[in-house]
């Protein structure tokens, strides 16, 4: 079978369809709030199976998540600045705001990690209750969705420092992660909302 | 006991048959659907082609392909060249690595769930590197292909003929 390897533009000319994974992405993300919906259902049950523990008002720190949740958002902030900046394809700007958004994601994870850490000091660990199993569940599996997000950062930056020109692949695989990166931020509010705010009051 | 050694020594010696005579003319599938099949995978060559359809189907009707088939109705596009993706080994070694994994996490050998995990990860990273340009296979060589497969035929015909075929065997 005679066949002839392309170089990528004229692929790109050649392809009949635009590509599809803004799309596909889409749908990873709607089975992704499936998963998060379950976690928080589970949670919902569990929220006062304190098993004769340690309970949430006991251990919560409100001011630490208050923290956490201002990193996060302003995160997302300045991922959409570098999403504007990708669009004017001013890639060194975009690197700056990655650079930015990765500083906040990785602050939000180190409170995490410290305030994981200072629960499982005070005997609040997965194994003590169904309230921890469920909390450490939800917000571990978050976390560690930020976690990835961090990694697929870093690799998108290095892609954008190899082929500075910010053509369509580079473009749209930035906004698959943003996309990831905004929804994290829902879920974060969520999580705020229902597992910090409404265990304390 | 006996019946399913039975079950698989006629499997292996189905296998061993097949693979011996496979180039007698009454083995040999030429026309892609040679059990009168009615869904779309039917309607493709033998031995399928890399590009697996010359053209996206237009499915007009259920059971397409028997449809079409019944009320004699044909393809009528033209063949255009087609756009394969690149060739890639990465998920083949995704494959070995989440076999470790999988290995690992049941035997709980930690070590060596890490290093799948990783290794999954240094693959899927390391393809995203990759230009992926794909090629180009060309409207003459897609009709060519097309043709040598598709001996022209009608299928009520062609489907007693195969039945004569088998009872010949």
């Amino acid at each position: 079978m005679s066949q002839s390897t392309l170089p990528a533009h004229h692929a790109q000319e050649h392809e009949h369809q635009p590509s599809h994974s803004v799309f596909g992405f889409w749908s990873y993300l709607m089975t992704d709030c499936v998963l998060f919906a379950s976690l928080f259902a589970t949670f919902a049950m569990m929220a006062q199976q304190f098993a004769g523990g340690p309970t949430a008002k006991d251990l919560f720190n409100l001011s630490d998540v208050a923290l956490e949740t201002a990193l996060l958002l302003t995160s997302s902030l300045t991922f959409g600045f570098a999403m504007i900046c990708a669009q004017r394809k001013n890639t060194g700007a975009v690197l700056a705001w990655l650079f930015v958004t990765f500083l906040l994601g990785a602050g939000f994870l180190w409170l995490e990690v410290h305030e994981f850490a200072h629960l499982i000091a005070e005997g609040a660990g997965p194994q003590r209750s169904a309230f921890w199993s469920a909390f450490f569940t939800l917000v571990g599996t978050h976390g560690l969705h930020v976690t990835m997000g961090l990694v697929w950062l870093v690799v998108l930056a290095v892609q954008i420092v190899k082929k500075p020109g910010m053509d369509e692949r580079e473009v749209r695989r930035l906004a698959c992660l943003s996309l990831f990166w905004h929804f994290l931020d829902i879920v974060w509010i969520c999580v705020f909302s229902f597992v910090y705010l409404a265990s304390v009051v | 006991m006996g019946i399913i050694a039975l079950g698989v020594a006629f499997q292996v010696a189905q296998i061993v048959v097949s693979v011996i005579r496979r180039d007698q003319p009454a083995y040999r599938d030429v026309t892609g659907d040679p059990w009168e099949g009615r869904t779309l995978e039917w309607s493709i060559s033998s031995p399928p082609p890399v590009y697996n359809f010359a053209h996206v189907p237009a499915v007009l009707e259920l059971d397409d392909f028997a449809h079409a088939k019944e009320t004699g109705r044909k393809e009528t596009r033209s063949f255009r060249d087609i756009h394969m993706p690149s060739n890639t080994s990465a998920g083949f070694f995704v494959g070995v690595f989440a076999l470790a994994f999988g290995f690992a996490a049941i035997w709980h050998i930690w070590w060596l769930a890490i290093a799948g995990l990783v290794g999954i990860a240094a693959i899927v990273i390391g393809y995203s590197f990759a230009e992926n340009a794909g090629y180009i296979i060309p409207a003459a060589t897609v009709k060519a292909t097309e043709e040598r497969n598709r001996p022209p035929k009608s299928p009520a015909q062609a489907g007693a003929a195969r039945e004569m075929e088998l009872e010949v065997l």
